[in-house]
């Protein structure tokens, strides 16, 4: 229910596209089954006419019949043009919102959610959402307007027919959908998870190939992979058996409907109370006044689906941010002086915490180091500073106050970081090095490169700045990587530099003139460099050593 | 039964680009032929079915407005429609499952075929994007789906009760038939003459889909990184742009798919309305009994029924052919570059030696020039050189994952080119720079092969290789230990620990030639001594080539295989 009430006030904002739709399609459908009605009540009335050789105005019901056919077909594309525009722009919309709503939950409020998980939500779960508007809200509408033109027509002629017919409509518009519903809910959810999960399955295993042929365990995925597919495809005809019903089970109501018609109309007619025209004319408008509930059974068969792609796009959007922003944030200083004290911070689902009592002052224009084992919290440290995690215990302080004060994303534009796992995007090297600083000219990019010790290899490269790094920047080394993201770091111009272990993966001589190349830019900036190797350590003021979640000054 | 009988859209009026993958997409219901053919007789017969209660239905108005009989005299007559009603049913309910079975049936042989496909060579797969595979492998196949199951039968259909209609329509009214037959093959033509504009940018749409969802992928897997730069924003601007321009596209294709539609119900619905104002003409002449003007009314709109179900199924077909064009290119891409012989032998050791090896990648400009040296069994070799000297290139290329493009590598005096690849990977442990874990647990990570269902004896070996690796003192405060879940890509794990888990992973599996790519970047101290440990004892039983940097692996190796920048780029 809370999904169909999402679902229904995000149309707002296209009602009255979707209305228009619904104008068009009722009007559709009212000309199909006047068109048809008319007919059999004329080709009745001329035959009559005939045998009796009475007198019968035949140009006002000839020139309905052509007229209605005209309004059928102008009507079915207005119907579609309308109601697809709005659909698809709703679509359009919540893609947008999705990914907005998404961003301020990473990492710390996303868990160990699956990238490819992520991308199902995002794009296939959000497309799914059409069949929402397009085959069962705007249907269901139709279907509840003609049913009310047609029940008061049936009526004026007999009440008892009326009902009969009302009777079907009402099998085949609510009953029927609603048992197959019930019985397509839990197949139609599987479907949607199962397909998911044959995403992530495929994902991990092209990433994972070489690991997977090396270990002998490609069987174990393709058997996985398999099973998940096979258990989708039974679902699918599960489905489809219910589909089945639905069509069939609309077919004999609407043939039941004509052959109520005739039993309770024959008797009118020959007891004289029905004009002889009015048999052939009801006996076709109760066959073809299914044609408005026909698609209602498969309609509500979808609504499983629909729920299950709602329920998992609003597991994202109404997740609350892990990281409120304050209502009323305090500007940020252009200098910063940064003051941890007494934090204490441990991972959800870990025992021990990583950092316990953690006091750390980076005063602004200091270049700070902290060396630690791996796993000693290091990385934690820069987390908490980005505002990615927030310490359990203990504060922040920037320039006094605590940065809980402060907006997360003021925070972070003060700050540069060269993380040890650098992300490239499946963009131009330009586009990467944009990422920092959107504005930056052409030369900008290159001088930051220059001073990252990677113009050379990039002037060198076919399309220069525009060559593509590949997906995750495959095309380039590890070191060339890292000299990029250094790149990107400095591009940014922030006054904090966060450096993790920014020579990682890089050979001696590479170090050593990265570190050379770096030297100058560390002036009249913040500096913390994380890092479990010496090199870099001459160039800082203070060095600490973190150990069992506190820091011990190196003396 | 042919499968697919052939209607005008199908002709060879045309000849669309996607020619090709018309043909693939029919050769792929060949084995789902019996059933299709089943779903099509039972749809045929239901259609019978309906022109007899047609018959029926006219003929009992007709006795009661004229011959002025009353519901005794034609109870026969009524009680037997609803029978034919039920059985009509049971038949449309069977023709819609056997469609689809038939579907599932081809969906399951194209996935996996497409699975083993993608999954033979890793060297192939390295510059393309995985989110755009995992669309081909999961969304296209499905979108081969209504082809199936409701395009191919219904126009089988389409061909085939028109005629029969046709057949009870001629002998009463020649001109009601010659209504019915003179606009009946405007339908496929339109269907062809719009069909194949909006077949054209069907496929560049679904193009555009892969595309999209390849983005996305992108844009969710670096969001930490987006956050630090706080872009989030902008990608979130650009998200909206390509979604827009997207959804534009969409309407536009849907705008030519819906005029097709508008031609089609123009036809149908105005032919019909003609053919009841001319019957009744002849009604009022006399010259025609309303028994047949009234069941040729009836009959009429069934005649384009199954032309009209063609035409809403036309976007399934559009759809399936565009999926179709990006599968087809899975097959006909050249396969692995990788040559792999077939020779299947079983070593105990394992001794290498290069063999003037030279690799050069176009793309990577990542290059291994001239390489040669002699590893014996049970050595420890260290690869160096500067970075970008092809370190894990050389290593790839001992995995089999590339061939050189010159010289040899010889195992045990053997062309590594005749090894069957799945019998070398018995021989080898791997461990890349940037080691790949599945979401599961921290034993599913090392087990990798079998189920986790453990003896006592797999527990014991388990942890000697944790020992070994340093892996055991991170075990050891992890509440849950071995079962500690992980998330995608080792999330969760710090980079220390990663390289541990792997390294244990490898030492587990205990193959008789270990490649490891800097098995001690990320480490330091303590660690970094336990894994170099590692190595020297693992060396001797196995033959272990390291690449590294590393100037402790320096010190403890056997051989060092210098690798030098060539001088001159090419």
């Amino acid at each position: 229910m809370k999904e169909f009430l999402l679902l229904f006030s995000m149309a707002r904002s296209k009602w009255p596209w979707l209305l228009l739709g619904l104008v068009c399609s009722v009007a559709t459908l009212l000309a199909n089954m006047a068109l048809l009605t008319l007919a059999a009540w004329f080709l009745a009335s001329m035959a009559l006419a005939g045998a009796s050789g009475a007198l019968f105005n035949y140009f006002l019901p000839a020139a309905g019949i052509r007229a209605l056919a005209l309004l059928r077909v102008i009507g079915r594309y207005g119907e579609r043009l309308f109601s697809h525009d709005a659909a698809l722009r709703l679509l359009a919309e919540l893609r947008v919102r999705f990914f907005e709503r998404l961003a301020p939950l990473a990492p710390a409020g996303l868990g160990t959610a699956h990238s490819a998980d992520l991308l199902s939500r995002m794009r296939a779960d959000i497309d799914l959402l059409d069949n929402f508007y397009l085959r069962l809200l705007l249907p269901a509408g139709a279907a509840l307007c003609v049913g009310f033109f047609g029940f008061i027509f049936l009526s004026v002629f007999d009440f008892t027919l009326a009902m009969g017919v009302l009777g079907l409509w009402l099998m085949v518009g609510v009953f029927l959908p609603f048992f197959v519903l019930r019985a397509g809910a839990a197949p139609g959810e599987r479907q949607v998870a199962g397909l998911a999960r044959m995403r992530c399955l495929a994902v991990d295993g092209l990433s994972g190939l070489e690991e997977l042929l090396a270990y002998g365990a490609a069987g174990r995925h393709r058997r996985v992979f398999a099973r998940e597919s096979r258990g989708v495809l039974k679902d699918q005809v599960r489905l489809a058996r219910l589909d089945g019903l639905s069509l069939a089970g609309v077919g004999l109501a609407s043939g039941l409907a004509g052959w109520l018609a005739l039993l309770i109309g024959i008797p009118h007619v020959q007891g004289g109370v029905w004009p002889p025209a009015v048999l052939p004319m009801l006996a076709v408008f109760a066959l073809v006044s299914f044609e408005a509930v026909q698609p209602l059974p498969a309609a509500w068969r979808m609504w499983g689906q629909i729920r299950t792609a709602t329920a998992r796009i609003m597991d994202v959007t109404e997740r609350p941010a892990p990281i409120p922003d304050p209502v009323c944030p305090l500007a940020v200083p252009e200098c910063l002086d940064l003051d941890l004290r007494g934090v204490r911070f441990t991972y959800p689902g870990v025992s021990r915490p990583v950092l316990d009592g953690l006091d750390l002052a980076l005063p602004a224009g200091k270049r700070t180091a902290v060396l630690g084992a791996a796993g000693s919290g290091k990385t934690t440290l820069l987390h908490l500073l980005t505002r990615f995690w927030e310490a359990e215990q203990g504060r922040i302080l920037l320039n006094g106050r605590d940065i809980r004060e402060y907006a997360a994303e003021e925070v972070r534009e003060r700050m540069a970081v060269v993380s040890q796992h650098v992300y490239l995007f499946n963009a131009s090297v330009a586009e990467n090095l944009r990422m920092a600083n959107p504005q930056a000219s052409d030369e900008k990019l290159l001088a930051a490169a220059k001073a990252a010790n990677i113009e050379d290899f990039i002037i060198s490269l076919p399309q220069g700045l525009d060559s593509p790094v590949g997906p995750y920047g495959t095309r380039l080394s590890g070191g060339q990587a890292r000299r990029l993201a250094v790149a990107r770091a400095l591009l940014k111009e922030a006054p904090v530099l966060l450096l993790d272990e920014p020579t990682e993966g890089l050979d001696e001589g590479g170090e050593a003139s990265l570190w050379r190349t770096l030297e100058p830019l560390m002036h009249d900036r913040t500096v913390l460099l994380i890092t479990h190797r010496p090199a870099g350590l001459e160039y800082m003021d203070e060095v600490y050593f973190l150990d069992g979640g506190r820091l011990v000054r190196r003396d | 039964m042919p499968p697919v009988p052939p209607t005008a859209s199908e002709g060879g009026l045309f000849k669309p680009p996607s020619f090709s993958s018309k043909n693939w997409l029919r050769e792929q219901a060949r084995p789902a032929t019996p059933l299709l053919s089943l779903a099509v007789a039972l749809g045929l017969a239901a259609g019978m079915l309906l022109i007899i209660q047609a018959g029926m239905l006219a003929s009992v108005v007709h006795d009661v407005i004229f011959e002025g009989l009353g519901l005794d005299d034609v109870f026969f007559l009524v009680l037997a429609l609803p029978a034919l009603m039920v059985a009509r049913a049971a038949l449309v309910w069977a023709a819609e499952q056997f469609g689809f079975r038939a579907a599932a049936q081809v969906k399951d042989t194209v996935r996996m075929r497409l699975y083993d496909r993608l999954m033979a060579g890793p060297s192939r797969l390295r510059h393309r994007s995985t989110g755009d595979l995992a669309h081909q492998m999961v969304d296209a196949v499905e979108g081969l789906e209504a082809y199936y199951a409701r395009f191919l039968p219904q126009a089988a259909l389409a061909a085939l009760i028109p005629f029969a209609v046709l057949a009870f329509v001629f002998p009463l009214d020649l001109v009601s038939g010659l209504i019915l037959l003179f606009t009946a093959p405007f339908i496929p033509l339109f269907m062809v003459l719009i069909g194949s504009r909006a077949e054209r940018l069907n496929q560049r749409q679904w193009r555009r889909l892969a595309a999209l969802s390849a983005r996305f992928l992108d844009s969710l897997q670096g969001l930490t990184t987006l956050k630090l730069f706080n872009a989030t924003r902008r990608e979130a601007e650009v998200i909206a742009r390509i979604t827009d321009n997207y959804r534009e596209n969409t309407v536009s294709v849907l705008r030519v798919a819906f005029l097709s539609a508008l031609i089609l119900e123009f036809l149908a619905t105005v032919s019909v309305a003609l053919a009841a104002v001319l019957i009744g003409f002849k009604l009022l002449s006399g010259s025609m009994t309303f028994q047949t003007g009234f069941f040729i009314l009836l009959l009429a709109p069934e005649f384009y029924l199954p032309l009209r179900a063609l035409g809403t199924h036309y976007h399934a077909r559009l759809s399936a052919l565009a999926a179709a064009q990006g599968i087809m290119a899975e097959f006909t891409e050249s396969p692995s570059q990788v040559k792999s012989g077939s020779s299947r032998p079983r070593w105990q050791s394992i001794a290498l030696r290069l063999d003037n090896i030279s690799f050069t990648h176009t793309l990577d400009r990542k290059t291994v020039h001239q390489i040669s040296a002699d590893i014996p069994a049970g050595s420890l070799a260290v690869l160096v050189g500067p970075s970008g000297t092809g370190k894990t290139t050389l290593l790839r290329i001992m995995l089999q994952s590339l061939s050189p493009n010159d010289g040899r590598v010889m195992v045990n005096g053997a062309n590594l080119a005749e090894v069957e690849h799945r019998s070398w990977m018995d021989h080898v442990s791997w461990m890349s720079q940037e080691p790949f874990f599945f979401q599961g647990t921290l034993l599913d990570n090392v087990l990798m092969r079998e189920e986790a269902d453990l003896s006592g004896g797999m527990i014991s070996r388990l942890d000697q290789a944790a020992t070994l690796t340093g892996l055991g003192r991170d075990l050891a405060v992890l509440p849950l230990g071995w079962h500690t879940p992980i998330g995608e890509g080792g999330d969760g794990l710090s980079g220390g620990q990663r390289q541990r888990l792997a390294l244990t992973r490898a030492v587990f599996k205990g193959g008789a030639l270990f490649l490891l790519d800097e098995p001690t970047a990320h480490l330091d101290g303590e660690s970094r001594e336990t894994v170099l440990a590692a190595l020297r004892s693992l060396a001797g039983r196995h033959t272990v080539i390291v690449a590294s940097h590393d100037p402790r692996v320096l010190e403890i190796a056997d051989k060092v295989v210098e690798l030098r920048n060539t001088g001159s780029d090419p």
